[in-house]
């Protein structure tokens, strides 16, 4: 079941974040040639696929940094296509950027009062989430561009999850960690689920992704390529072969 | 050692410019932190903040009140000259809104020139005997200038740390699509930010006009060498390195009047500028609020 063809990727109703035919590129340059992704509730849906295919491209065309040459993003059934960046975080859907996810000029706290800004009490929300990330109470007045890369990680995941928001969009949340890190990276993506966020990851550690993941898209070349349930996908030959680094 | 009152007096005198330049750096660095350009025309908001000061003071005000008011209206002109000349601009990068900021600024300063006339005008400061204590000598009127920079530096630093606003602004400054990413009207925080740098720049204007009159149209511009100086000199975006580089060119421009020659005063920031610029270019590169 999870070796479909690019035309028939499979729609779901009942998601709390929908793109649909998403297409976009930087200038002249056409990245994205028709994206479908969705999201349901209390679902961790992965996005990987080679370097290059465009995982952060569909990204930051959700998050309206790049615009929609065509398609459409729904959350939680609003049409945000029109939504400018700054007021996503109102329609539930918050963003933590591959690279730069911080504000390293501000403290932990700092960070985190910037993700509250709207947050009716964001005192409790921050207690919340030190529960979380303990480490971020224990650095709460350092500034961030002098946390560890793990740290740093979860500092842009908790200012992201400030608002409480519905789904969020994580690019590479394992990125550069060592490799013990990393199942404590997939972990907290698990326990933000069970918080009751749905997630939507870009990651290049699929196997360790799809495990806590419910289902996956393989994304190449701009175009949807692949898509199951990540059991599935862990399961199935082809897509092992072609896109996980292993036979 | 018989000169030791000589040069704590010279030193006092030094912060006590240090100070007033201090006001004027912290408005400029601001706004370079948040839009990252450099506004030429900011010099002019501090000529500005004088004229508009004797030009109230004319209409009967009390000097305070007039200095009061005429911030306030520096500081809503200085957000207008932002909206109208520099927002239309604010995607193409830092040099077509710095050469816009030269132009504002060359526009500015023969408006006033027109209004007001090319001589020396001065704001209606009590003649006041100094005080004198251990041989050191302190204007009343010079103590009232620092007490209100000290004051307006107060203000800006517990703005910028304790306020919503403040943060929003320094978060705009270190990463500002990240800001946008994070639901920051970073549009809204950079007019803000043109309201807090017009009333700094005009304040500044307003108390170099009491401490160092009489002045004429060209004071902002003139004065523009030391502000550049002191900002880079604490490397440009950083208001703390301002207040720093304030002091330390202030000092310079007193002991360099007092003991090299008395009348380049002028020469000493622009020195320290070329010694930045020499040894320290990374002030200029810029660092975030
Ligand atoms: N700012 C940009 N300007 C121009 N082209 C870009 C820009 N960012 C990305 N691209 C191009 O868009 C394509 C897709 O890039 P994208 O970053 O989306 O890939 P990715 O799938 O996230 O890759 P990675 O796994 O390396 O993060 C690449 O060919 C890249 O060179
Ligand atoms: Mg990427």
């Amino acid at each position: 079941m999870s070796e479909k063809d690019i035309e028939s990727v499979e729609r779901l109703d009942d998601a709390v974040l929908s793109a649909r035919g998403v297409e976009t590129g930087y200038g002249d340059l056409q990245v994205l040639y028709g994206v479908d992704v969705d999201v349901r509730e209390d679902e961790i849906v992965v996005v990987f696929g080679p370097n290059g295919a465009g995982k952060s491209t569909l990204m930051k065309a959700i998050y309206r940094l790049l615009p929609l040459w065509d398609g459409s993003v729904t959350v939680t059934g609003d049409d945000i296509s029109g939504v400018a960046t700054d007021d996503l975080v109102e329609y539930g859907v918050s963003y933590v950027p591959q690279t730069d996810n911080v504000f390293p000029n501000l403290t932990v706290g700092e960070n985190l009062d910037i993700g509250g800004a709207s947050v009716a009490d964001s005192e409790a929300r921050r207690g919340e989430l030190f529960d979380l990330f303990p480490r971020l109470e224990e650095r709460v007045a350092q500034r961030a561009e002098t946390l560890s890369g793990g740290e740093r990680q979860m500092l842009a995941m908790a200012r992201a999850l400030m608002p409480d928001p519905d789904v969020l969009l994580i690019d590479e949340p394992s990125a550069g960690l060592a490799p013990q890190l990393i199942d404590r990276a997939f972990d907290h993506v698990e326990r933000v689920r069970d918080a009751g966020t749905a997630v939507l990851m870009v990651e290049q550690n699929v196997t360790a992704a799809l495990r806590v993941a419910d289902r996956g898209y393989v994304l190449d070349m701009g175009e949807n390529r692949f898509e199951g349930d990540a059991d599935a996908m862990l399961d199935s030959d082809r897509v092992r072969e072609l896109y996980m680094g292993q036979a | 050692m018989a000169d030791f009152v000589g040069v704590v007096q010279t030193l006092l005198y030094g912060l006590i410019n240090g100070s007033v330049i201090a006001v004027g750096a912290v408005g400029l660095t601001l706004s370079y932190g948040v839009t990252r350009f450099i506004n030429f025309a900011y010099g002019e908001l501090l000529t500005l903040g004088a004229y508009t000061a004797l030009l109230l003071v004319g209409m009967g005000l009390g000097l305070p009140v007039a200095a009061v008011v005429a911030v306030l209206v520096i500081g809503v002109g200085g957000v207008l000259v932002a909206r109208v000349f520099y927002d239309p601009l604010s995607d193409r990068g830092a040099l077509p809104l710095l050469i816009t900021s030269i132009g504002v600024a060359f526009v500015l300063r023969n408006l006033v020139r027109a209004a007001a006339g090319t001589e020396a005008r001065q704001l209606p400061v009590p003649l006041m005997r100094p005080w004198v204590v251990a041989g050191l000598r302190l204007n009343p009127v010079d103590a009232g200038v620092m007490i209100a920079a000290v004051v307006a530096m107060l203000s800006i630093h517990l703005l910028l740390q304790r306020t919503m606003l403040g943060k929003k602004m320094r978060a705009t400054s270190g990463n500002e699509q990240l800001a946008r990413v994070a639901g920051i009207d970073t549009d809204a925080v950079v007019r803000r930010t043109w309201l807090i740098s017009s009333v700094a720049g005009a304040v500044a204007g307003v108390l170099l006009a009491v401490q160092f009159p009489p002045f004429r149209p060209t004071m902002g511009w003139d004065f523009l060498i030391v502000v550049f100086s002191a900002t880079l000199l604490g490397g440009i975006g950083k208001p703390y390195g301002a207040m720093v580089g304030a002091l330390v060119v202030g000092v310079a421009m007193s002991v360099g009047t007092r003991y090299v020659a008395t009348e380049y005063t002028m020469a000493y920031a622009f020195a320290i500028l070329v010694l930045v610029l020499l040894f320290k270019p990374e002030g200029i590169a810029g660092g975030e609020l």
